[in-house]
This record gives C-alpha cells, sequence and structure tokens, in this order.
C-alpha cells in the first residue's frame, strides 16, 4: 500500500471520530466510493477487489474525477474550534493537521472540508505562535486556494498580524487597508481592531480611538471583539488625554464584559 | 399520534377495502349492514397513510357512534384513543369545531392516562384557538401547562390566546412565565418577540429593552429576523423618546445592516421551507406539529414580505446609520458618532439624513473637543447645504467647541459668519452675539466688546441678556483701563439694576476704579462698606481683602496692608489671587524686614495645604529668604525637606522646579567669610554627594524615580558648571537606567529632547510618548507633544506633525515650548503645501521679539522659502530679501546663514540676475565661518559654472581669506 503517513494518520484519526459509512467520494460518472474502500496511491485512489475464483484485483480512480463529496463535518473541526478559543492552540493544531492533510486533494470540491481545517490550522498556527514563515506559507495557501470570501479574509488578516507581531508596521497597514475595504464583516472588524492596535503602538491616539470604536459604531453585534475594542478604546483615550472618556471605557469593558480577560486588564489599568 | 393496529393482516384489509367503501357509501340507509370494528381501524389506518385525514375521522366517528349506542368494542381496542385520533383527524382536516366536540366528551370521561388527557388538551385549545374562540381556549392550554411534555408549548400557545384575546397583561405573564422556564429554541425566540412586541405596545419600553438584549445573544434562533429588525427599530425609536439613548442604542445595535439581513433572512427562509416540508412528509404528527407548520409558514410569510419591504428601501442603510448615529451621540458616544455620519456623508450621497449628518458630525466632533474637524464640518455643511436649515446651529456649535477648547479666534470667525448668513434666526442671533462680545472681553478686544454688546441692545432692547451685555459692556471699558468712564458705566448699571446679579461684583469693581484712579480714600470707605454690607461667607470677601491690602499700600500704611492680604489669606481666593496676595505679603514683609514673618507664613501655607501646587513657592521662597540671611543651609534644608515629600512620586511634576533651584543653590560659588580666604570651589563629586544627602531619605533611597530626581540635579549642577560632557553622561544615565514609567514628566522632557539631539528617535519617542499617555494634564506635557511632532516633521508625516504641535497648544497649554510648538506647525503647514497659513505662522514667530534668534532666522529663511515657491518674479524679489535678513541681521546662526547665501543666490539667478547671484555666493565664501559646511561647496560649484556662464575667470575664492 503506497499510502502516505501523513494520510494514514488522518484517516487513523478520522476513524473513531466520523462515521465512514457516511464518507464517500462521488465522480464524474456517478460513481460512488466509500472513503473506507478505498485507499489514495499517487493522483488515484485504488479499491480492491475479490477476483472470483480466488485473488484479488484493483481498481484506480483518478483523484480529478472526484466531483463532489459526501461528507458530514469532522468532528475535530469543532473540537479544535474548542480547544482554541479555550487558548490550547498547540493541542487544536495537533487535532486539526490530519483533517487539513486529508483534505488536501480536495482543496475546492464541494463537501470538501479544507477550507475550514485550513483556517483552523492557521488560526492555531498563529496562536502558537509558530515559526513565522510557517504561518506566511499556511496564509498564502489559504488565500490563493480558498473561495470562500471569509477564510481568504481570515488568511490576509493573519499575514497583517504576523508582520505586525515582527515589527512590520507598514506593511501589515497595507493589508489592513486591503481587508476593511473588500473583506466580509467579521474580518473587517478584527482588522480594524489590529489596526487600533498598530496606531496605539505608534502613539497615534486619535487613530487609534478612531479604529477600535469601529466595532461598537458599525458590528454592533460581534459582542467577541467588543471588550478587545473597548479595553483599546480606553487605553487610546488616555493616551489622546481624554481621561474622563478612558474611564468610561474601562468600566464599559468591566461592566458589560465582566468575566473577559480585557475586563482584568481594565481593572488593573484604571486603578478602579 | 398513531391510531391502533387491528391485529389482521394489511393483506386481508386490502381485499376487503373496496367492499368496505361500497358499505360506507351505502351509509345509514344500510343500517342493519355493521361492518366489524377491526376493519373499520384498518381502513383508518390506510386513510390516514394516504393522507386522507377527513376520511379516517369519518369512519373513527362511526366507531364512537357505535360506541356511544352500547357497542361492545373488540378486545384491545381503546376508545379513549378512538376518540383522540378521531379529534386528530378532524383536526388535520381542518374540522375544528368536530375535533373540539369530540375533544370535549373526551375529557368529560375524565381518561386515566396523563399524556393522553395532556394531548387531547393540547389539542383542544389548538381547535379553539383556530376557531378564534381565544377566551375559551386560554383556561384549557393553562390546564395543559400540567402536562410535562406540553408544558412549554401550553405557555406559548396560552399566551398566544391571550394576546389574540386582547387579554395583554395575561399574555405578558405567560409569555414571562415561558421565556424564564423554557428551553431556549426557536419557540423562545418566537415568544420573545412576540413578548417585546406586546411590552413595547404597552409602553413598557425597560423590559422591551431587557427582552432584546436577551435575544441578541441567541439570533441564531430567531427565524424572523426581518421582524426582529423591525421590532429592533422601533423600540430604538420609542427609546429615543423617552430619554433613553442607552437603550435606544442597544435596540438600534440588533438591527442589521441591509445587505445582511437580506443574505441571512433568505438563508433562514430555505431552513424554514426545509423544515416545513419535513413535517409536512410525515404521515402522522400531533397537533401542536401541525400547528407549528402553520406558525412557521406565517413566519415565513411575513419574513419574506419584510424583505421585500427592505429590498425597494434604498435608503434603508442610511436611515439606520442615522439612527445609530444619532443615539450614540445622544448616550456622549461622540467619537462612535462622528465616525457614523462621516459613513452616512460618503456612502450615501442621495439619502435625506445626509444633510442632518453633518449637522451630527459638527456636533460629534465639537463634543469630542475637536476643533479642527468641527471647523473643516461646518465649512463642509455649508459648501453642501449653503441653505441648509442647521447651518446657524453648526456654527454655533462649533464656536461653543472653539470656546471651550480657548481658540477665541476661531469662535469669533464662527460667529461672524453665523450672525452675518443667519440673521434672520433671531433665536440664535440672541446668544452668539453676547458669546461674541465675551470672546473680544477674553481676547481683551475691549472696544470692541462695547461695539458687540450696543449691537445686542439694539437687536434685542428687550433680550434675554440685557443686564449680561450692560455689565460686559462696563467691565470691558474697566479692563481698557478707561477707568472713570468705567465708573460711570458701572454706576450706570447699578442705577439700572439695583437688584442685579452682578451688584456686588460692580461695587467691588468700583472701589478698584477708585483704586484705579489712586482715590484711595474713597476706595477704602468703599471697600469696607462692601465688606459690612455682605455677609462673612460671601465668595468675593478674600478678593474685596485684597484690594484693600493694595488700598492701604497706596496709602503707605504697610502694616493696615497685611492685615488687610492677612484677611484675604485666611478666606477662599482662586490661585491667581492667593499667589497675588502672598507674593504682596511676601514683598511687604521683606520691605520691614521680617524675613522670619515671611518664612513662618510659607512654613504654614506648605503646613496647612501640603498638596497645593504653591508649596512649590513657598521652598522658593523660604530658601531665597533664607539664602538672603546669608544662611545657605537653612535655605537648602527648607526646599528639600519639601522636595523630599513628594520626590518618588512621578506626579508631581513641579518638584522639579525646585530640584533646579536645589542645583542653582549648590553650584553656587560657597561664599567667603568676611576676612577670611575665599573657601575652595567643592568639587563636583562633593556636590553630588551633597544632592543624595539632601534628597534621598531611607524611603526614597531605592525609588527609581527618585534616584532618577537626584541624577537629574546632578546633571543640572553640572551643566551650571559649564561641564556639558558629564551633564550628558548624568542624562543618559538615566535614560539608560529606568524604565520611561518610574520618570517624571519634567525628566522625560529632557531625557527626550537628549534623545532627540542624539538622533535616537525610538527612544525620544518612548520619552516623549510616556509624557502624553501618563502626564497629558502636567506642566510639562508639551515636551512631549512638541517632541513627538518634530519625530513626526523628521519622517516626513505633516499631519501628525501638525496634530502634535496643536495639541502643545491646545491640550498642554505650551508652557516652556511655545516657541517650538508655533515653528513646528509653521514647518508642519508648509510639509502640507499649505503656504498661507505657514506664511502667517512664521511671520508670527519672527515678528515676536521675544523670540529673537535662532527661531527668527528660520522663519525668515522659510517665509523665503514659501515665497521661492509661490513662484511670482515679485515673491522671489520679496524672497530674496528674507534671505538677506538673514545673512546680514542674523549672522550668529550660520546654519542659516548658510542655507540663506545659497537660496540668495537661487533667487537672484531665477530673477535674471545672475551678477549678484555671483556676488551673494562669493560674499558666502568670504566668510570662514562657513567654508567647511557642506553649503560652501555646493556654492563653489555654483559660482564656477555661473562664471563660465558669464564668461568670465575670476577664481572662486576657497574660504577662510575673508
Amino acid at each position: 500500500m503506497n499510502l502516505p503517513r501523513p494520510l494514514l494518520l488522518a484517516l487513523l484519526a478520522l476513524g473513531g471520530a466520523a462515521s465512514l459509512s457516511a464518507q464517500s467520494y462521488v465522480l464524474n460518472n456517478g460513481t460512488v466510493l466509500k472513503a473506507s474502500e478505498v485507499k489514495l496511491s499517487g493522483n488515484a485512489f485504488v479499491q480492491e477487489f475479490a477476483i472470483p475464483g480466488g485473488g484479488t484485483g484493483e481498481r484506480r480512480f483518478l483523484l480529478n474525477t472526484v466531483v463532489r463529496l459526501d461528507w458530514p463535518e469532522p468532528a475535530e473541526i469543532a473540537d479544535a474550534t474548542e480547544k482554541l478559543a479555550a487558548g490550547k492552540a498547540a493541542e487544536a493544531l495537533e487535532v486539526i493537521t490530519p483533517v487539513y492533510r486529508l483534505f488536501g486533494p480536495f482543496t475546492k470540491t464541494p463537501g470538501s472540508w479544507w477550507t475550514q481545517a485550513a483556517t483552523l490550522r492557521l488560526q492555531a498556527l498563529m496562536a502558537t505562535g509558530k515559526d513565522g514563515g510557517e504561518i506566511s506559507s499556511a496564509a498564502r495557501e489559504v488565500m490563493t486556494t480558498a473561495t470562500d470570501p471569509d477564510a481568504v479574509g481570515a488568511a490576509k488578516l493573519a499575514l497583517a498580524q504576523l508582520d505586525a507581531r515582527n515589527g512590520r508596521d507598514s506593511l501589515a497597514t497595507a493589508m489592513i487597508n486591503e481587508i476593511v475595504t473588500d473583506a466580509p464583516a467579521s474580518v473587517r472588524a478584527r482588522a480594524w481592531l489590529l489596526r487600533g492596535d498598530l496606531a496605539l503602538k505608534r502613539s497615534s491616539f486619535e487613530e487609534a480611538i478612531e479604529a477600535y470604536l469601529r466595532i461598537p459604531a458599525f458590528f454592533g453585534t460581534m459582542d467577541d471583539l467588543m471588550p478587545a475594542a473597548l479595553l483599546g478604546s480606553a487605553r487610546a483615550y488616555k493616551g489622546y488625554g481624554d481621561n474622563a472618556r478612558a474611564e468610561r471605557a474601562f468600566l464599559d469593558v468591566m461592566d458589560s464584559y465582566p468575566d473577559s480577560a480585557e475586563a482584568k486588564v481594565a481593572k488593573q489599568e484604571s486603578g478602579f | 399520534m398513531t391510531v391502533p393496529r387491528s391485529p389482521e393482516s394489511n393483506h386481508s384489509l386490502r381485499k376487503q377495502g373496496i367492499l368496505l367503501a361500497m358499505l360506507l357509501a351505502a351509509g345509514t340507509a344500510n343500517a342493519q349492514v355493521s361492518i366489524p370494528i377491526p376493519n373499520i381501524l384498518a381502513e383508518v389506518e390506510t386513510f390516514i397513510k394516504n393522507r386522507q385525514p377527513a376520511d379516517a375521522a369519518a369512519l373513527l366517528d362511526r366507531v364512537i357512534a357505535r360506541a356511544d349506542a352500547g357497542e361492545a368494542m373488540p378486545d384491545g381496542v381503546d376508545m379513549d384513543r378512538i376518540r383522540l385520533s378521531a379529534a386528530s383527524n378532524h383536526f388535520r382536516s381542518q374540522n375544528y369545531a368536530r375535533a373540539e366536540q369530540v375533544l370535549n366528551a373526551l375529557l368529560a370521561k375524565n381518561p386515566s392516562s396523563a399524556a393522553l388527557v395532556g394531548e387531547a388538551r393540547m389539542m383542544l385549545g389548538l381547535a379553539l384557538a383556530l376557531q378564534q374562540k381565544y377566551a375559551d381556549a386560554i383556561p384549557v392550554f393553562a390546564a395543559a401547562e400540567t402536562s410535562p411534555a406540553y408544558r412549554d408549548k401550553a405557555m406559548l400557545y396560552g399566551a398566544m390566546s391571550a394576546q389574540q384575546a386582547g387579554k395583554v397583561d395575561e399574555a405578558i405573564a405567560a409569555y414571562t412565565r415561558l421565556l424564564s422556564t423554557s428551553a431556549h429554541d426557536r419557540d423562545w425566540a418566537d415568544a420573545a418577540l412576540s413578548l417585546i412586541n406586546l411590552q413595547l405596545r404597552t409602553g413598557d419600553l425597560p423590559s422591551a429593552r431587557r427582552g432584546l438584549s436577551l435575544l441578541r445573544g441567541n439570533l441564531n434562533l430567531i427565524d424572523n429576523l426581518a421582524g426582529l429588525n423591525v421590532l429592533s427599530l422601533q423600540l430604538g425609536d420609542e427609546l429615543t423618546k423617552a430619554n433613553d439613548p442607552a437603550g435606544a442604542l442597544t435596540a438600534y445595535r440588533t438591527v442589521l445592516f441591509k445587505k445582511d439581513i437580506i443574505d441571512q433572512q433568505k438563508r433562514r427562509n430555505v431552513r424554514i421551507e426545509a423544515e416545513i416540508k419535513r413535517i409536512q412528509d410525515m404521515t402522522t404528527g400531533d397537533a401542536s406539529q401541525m400547528d407549528f407548520v402553520r406558525r412557521l409558514n406565517s413566519r415565513l410569510e411575513q419574513a419574506k414580505s419584510a424583505i421585500t419591504e427592505i429590498e425597494k428601501l434604498d435608503n434603508y442603510d442610511a436611515t439606520l446609520l442615522f439612527r445609530l448615529g444619532n443615539a450614540f451621540q445622544l448616550r456622549g458616544g461622540a467619537w462612535e458618532a462622528s465616525l457614523i455620519f462621516e459613513e452616512v456623508i460618503s456612502k450615501f450621497p442621495n439619502a435625506p439624513e445626509r444633510e442632518q449628518a453633518f449637522f451630527g458630525l459638527v456636533r460629534a466632533y465639537s463634543e469630542s473637543g475637536r476643533l479642527e474637524k468641527t471647523k473643516l464640518a461646518a465649512e463642509r455643511l455649508q459648501a453642501n447645504y449653503p441653505n441648509s436649515q442647521f447651518g446657524a446651529q453648526a456654527l454655533y456649535l462649533a464656536a461653543v467647541a472653539a470656546g471651550q477648547r480657548n481658540d477665541l479666534v476661531s469662535q469669533l470667525q464662527f460667529l461672524d459668519l453665523a450672525t452675518e448668513r443667519f440673521r434672520d434666526n433671531r433665536e440664535l442671533l440672541e446668544p452668539m452675539l453676547l458669546m461674541k462680545a465675551n470672546a473680544l472681553f477674553t481676547l481683551a478686544r475691549y472696544p470692541e466688546v462695547t461695539t458687540a454688546a450696543q449691537e445686542y441692545l439694539s437687536n434685542f432692547p428687550q433680550g434675554k441678556f440685557l443686564e449680561e451685555a450692560a455689565y460686559l459692556s462696563a467691565m470691558a471699558v474697566l479692563a481698557d483701563g478707561e477707568a472713570s468712564a468705567a465708573a460711570h458705566a458701572i454706576k450706570t448699571y447699578l442705577e439700572s439694576y439695583p437688584q442685579g446679579r452682578f451688584v456686588e461684583d460692580a461695587r467691588y469693581r468700583l472701589a478698584a476704579t477708585d483704586y484705579a484712579k489712586q482715590d484711595y480714600k474713597s476706595a477704602l470707605e468703599k471697600t469696607k462698606a462692601w465688606l459690612a454690607d455682605y455677609p462673612s461667607e460671601h465668595p468675593q470677601r478674600g478678593e474685596v481683602y485684597s484690594l484693600q491690602g493694595d488700598v492701604y499700600s497706596g496709602l503707605n500704611q504697610p502694616l493696615d496692608a497685611i492685615e488687610s492680604y492677612k484677611s484675604a489669606l485666611a478666606l477662599p481666593l482662586s490661585d491667581e489671587q492667593l499667589g497675588y496676595v502672598l507674593d504682596e505679603l511676601t514683598r511687604l514683609y521683606q520691605g520691614q524686614r521680617d524675613y522670619d514673618s515671611a518664612v513662618a507664613m510659607w512654613e504654614q501655607f506648605a503646613k496647612d495645604r501640603p498638596d497645593h501646587p504653591f508649596v512649590i513657592n513657598a521652598a522658593y521662597w523660604i530658601g531665597r529668604l533664607r539664602s538672603r540671611e546669608g544662611r545657605t543651609d537653612e535655605a537648602l534644608a527648607g526646599i528639600s525637606g519639601i522636595a523630599r515629600r513628594y520626590v518618588a512620586d512621578t506626579d508631581r511634576d513641579s518638584v522639579e522646579r525646585l530640584l533646579i533651584e536645589v542645583a542653582s543653590m549648590l553650584a553656587k560659588p560657597p561664599r567667603a567669610k568676611r576676612g577670611e580666604p575665599k573657601p575652595d570651589l567643592p568639587s563636583l563629586e562633593q556636590l553630588f554627594a551633597r544632592v543624595d544627602q539632601l534628597l534621598l531619605t531611607s524611603d526614597t533611597r531605592n525609588s527609581p524615580t527618585a534616584q532618577a530626581r537626584a541624577l537629574f540635579v546632578k546633571s543640572e549642577i553640572a551643566s551650571l558648571r559649564k561641564d556639558t560632557r558629564r551633564q550628558n553622561e548624568l542624562l543618559d544615565r538615566i535614560a539608560s537606567g529606568n524604565a520611561a514609567d518610574t520618570l517624571p514628566p519634567g525628566i522625560l522632557g529632557k531625557l527626550g529632547d537628549r534623545m532627540l539631539e542624539k538622533g535616537e528617535l525610538e527612544l525620544a519617542k518612548t520619552f516623549y510618548g510616556q509624557i502624553v499617555s501618563a502626564h497629558p494634564k502636567s506642566l510639562f506635557a508639551d515636551f512631549g507633544y512638541v517632541g513627538l511632532g518634530e519625530i513626526a516633521l523628521r519622517e516626513g508625516d505633516g499631519n501628525e506633525a501638525l496634530r502634535r504641535f496643536n495639541n502643545a497648544i491646545d491640550l498642554a497649554g505650551a508652557r516652556f515650548k511655545l516657541l517650538e510648538a508655533t515653528i513646528g506647525q509653521a514647518k508642519a503647514q508648509l510639509l502640507l503645501g499649505r503656504l498661507d497659513p505657514a506664511q502667517e505662522l512664521f511671520e508670527q514667530v519672527a515678528s515676536n521679539r521675544a523670540w529673537r534668534g535662532v527661531a527668527t532666522a528660520e522663519s525668515l529663511y522659510s517665509m523665503g522659502e514659501i515665497l521661492m515657491k509661490r513662484g511670482k518674479p515679485d515673491d522671489i524679489a520679496k524672497a530674496q530679501a528674507h534671505y538677506q535678513r538673514v545673512y546680514i541681521s542674523y549672522k550668529r546662526f550660520v546654519p542659516w546663514v548658510a542655507k540663506a547665501y545659497l537660496r540668495s543666490a537661487d533667487a537672484f539667478e531665477a530673477l535674471g540676475q545672475n551678477q549678484e547671484a555671483a556676488n551673494a555666493l562669493r560674499e558666502m565664501l568670504r566668510d570662514e565661518r562657513l567654508a567647511n559646511l557642506p553649503e560652501a561647496t555646493v556654492a563653489r560649484n555654483r559660482l564656477v559654472t555661473l562664471e563660465a556662464r558669464a564668461g568670465t575667470t575670476t577664481a572662486a575664492p576657497t574660504g577662510g581669506n575673508s
């Protein structure tokens, strides 16, 4: 069997999580191949069959004949999402990487979970503080391969975050400018947050306030971003010299999002 | 719900089907024919499977009738189930009346199965509700609530029935019960929407607001997002009307923008349609499922129609944004409001809200204290809507904002424009005219105050501010130094308004006019009368005592003056007056050679008001007075004693002033005692040890702030001893050994300047940034703003630089760096290509005598540059004159002289005066101070070119041979 080791691991990992019977590949001639009955070999799936009278034979199905995947959402996607949210980035990466590889040959095929897996993998890489090169190539892969605007936007944002993290602020700003013009709302909102962070870093307080406050002004339903936006605005107000507004923003984070990490920071920084 | 199966096989049933149908068709005419019950029940099941509930119900009615007639039912046939099944099929075939009848009969028999009873009650309630017998349905659903399986649904339908029956309170109570106990699912979300709707209708806005907040966290459960949008908008509007902008904001923020709502609702519609199909595909299904389909259909229909309406609204987003902006504005979110109004203006050029958005923008910028943007927004409103109904209000607001930022020149510009353009707006004209008079007064343009006050009085002879205008006019005359005229005006005021708001102040000012006229006797009488007439707690009493002190001083009665000032000192005074009284007392005590009283006064002050900024003055005077007596050690002990209190506190920025005094006293050569040889000058090391002794105690020795301050004093001593190397070394030591947040703003400013000079921009930025972020209100805040402005200039960011320099003046008051901030503004404007304001600012610097020096040279040179950019021959000739002024009148400032010579030659050349250009360059090269500057090399090369062009061969001077 020529199954590459990573793919084998991926299949093994998936075996326990999802119902293999529900996982199948649909070919352009209507043939449905159950995932459990084929193995990947080079650019084709190989299906073994018994020869009447004894022995076995092999049928090969080229990967480029797969037109659709009938595949329920792999449990690893939810698992990795949860782990990421809980700050367990390394574990999330370990969980999602096999899925990302499994769907690697079908990046654009309908029913494939590659985009979701690749995006999660990218987020996990960012959160683990991995090597910039690996993050950068993961982001570029999503940007060039995925068709989902959310995924492409998230990848662009990851690149901007990477640039910002490495002190390449002008490159980060250029990417952010691109994102805020054409990305979907959730990515745009995150890009404004990053833009606020960059402006705050260089003590451009007015610009920082305006960037952070775009979240409550235009993305008011995105509660997950609100604590960071309010905390950023409080810091920027303070720098700008508007202590009354800074105080109000600190209190806003503490009162409206008392369980957030930002509320704790706000408490420390404001001295309340 | 399924019909009980007969034990017979389906096969035999099918065989009998046709016969059975024929028999049934015969009806009651063949009553003697009795079909076996199991056969009927089998056929019922077939009808159900074939989705023929009416037929099934008819057969079941027959079974019921036979049972009611006393026929014994075969074993295993449960009549309660048969009745329930009959009702269910009647219900499915929409024969609700018959369903009701069957269910009532069933429930009257008190069936033993609680589950069956629950189902029957639910179905009965629904049957009643669907016949619009809502009031009857309410108790039935209430009874069904006892069934665990139907509890939530019974509550939901009960609430819906109460709502339909017009029993709003009952409906609200039922919905509230349901929402607090049932699982959060799509029915729950729908119930929440209904509840909010009812609360909105009954005006219970707080509850509606709470409900909406709850829904915000569960948006994924809502089928009818469009409905939520509509409700949220309505609630937002109601809360705005009810003066609850925070609530309105919460409501509006739930509303999705057009594209989002359409996309999301369409996705949800697909989901609803799939669900409807799934339920409809079920052959059986209880009544509540059937009703769920009906409700889903209704939600779908409502959502679709709402989406159709939204799609038609071109202005949907603009309206929503405008409401959001307004709510932010009302809630004090001026920054958010400005972002939103800018969005409305830029994205919706044809929206009717755009004009109002411009006005909102002016307000938002004004309320967030951004004067430049306020001005621009007011101008943009004028340009876009010259006849806007909001024009006057916008200018008025811009004027108010300018006044708040103390930019009185801009305030007057707005007021002039508004009072000229919108003279018909009497409501605003009145306060604007008075505001104008006030602004002129503050700007000390006193003669114009009188004119402005007169303008007010003539326009509004019955106006609200007549008294203010009259008094302001009198005060302008007084402030203009016209004591007699002022006295007359004040007397006129007192006659016109004997009970007026300013009588007490007027009587005090009248005494002041006597004092100004040196009529001390009358002034004394007036102050005595004032003090006798007004109570001891009158806030102006201290001021009057202070005037009385002045009067006694004028009468040369220093002891009385001291008593009056001491009385003033014991009363509330503004800081300005307090400083004056303390200084006058110090002066008078010194005149009496009563140093101990003066020192005692300052010591008492420092003790009584340890946190007052004048404590530093106290330390200064104690030191000064003791030092004058030759008691330097005592003086140092006094000053350092006060300085030590605050030496570890970064926020006590005035400590640096004391430290400079300490440095200056220590650095002074010691006095020789009479008859003794002049003592040796102490070494720096000795002085530094003394600094540590004076400033660092066991409490503060380990404080980085205190240590940095001690180093700062040492650097100042080194500077006074002209040891620049040591001074810089010490400053560098502070910079490298201390985190910015451990340093007070005065030292941060010094370090920032030092790092800027060394070209270490990042470090300089850190120090300056720390000042503006952590100490924006400090005495030394302008060091931070100016420093950051300089860095922005070096980085070529004109906008940022201008903002920083503006802040140095507007926010920090430019106590130390007004010159640097002004010249910085000019350079930033020049960098931005705004020649007019740049020229105006450079002229301001060049014409200020107090600033005469390198700044003048730079300004003259830059004015030349501006004129060169303008490029007309006349401008170039003027530029040439400016350059010439630099190298003739400001020779000391070598770098500017070199630049000016070169540009002077450029100007001559541009004017076609090559000979003069060559002469200028020769003159430059004769100045040996310039010989090693890069400009000298440029000049030599240029001269060669010029001479070659002219055909002359005179050798260019090589410099140094003047």
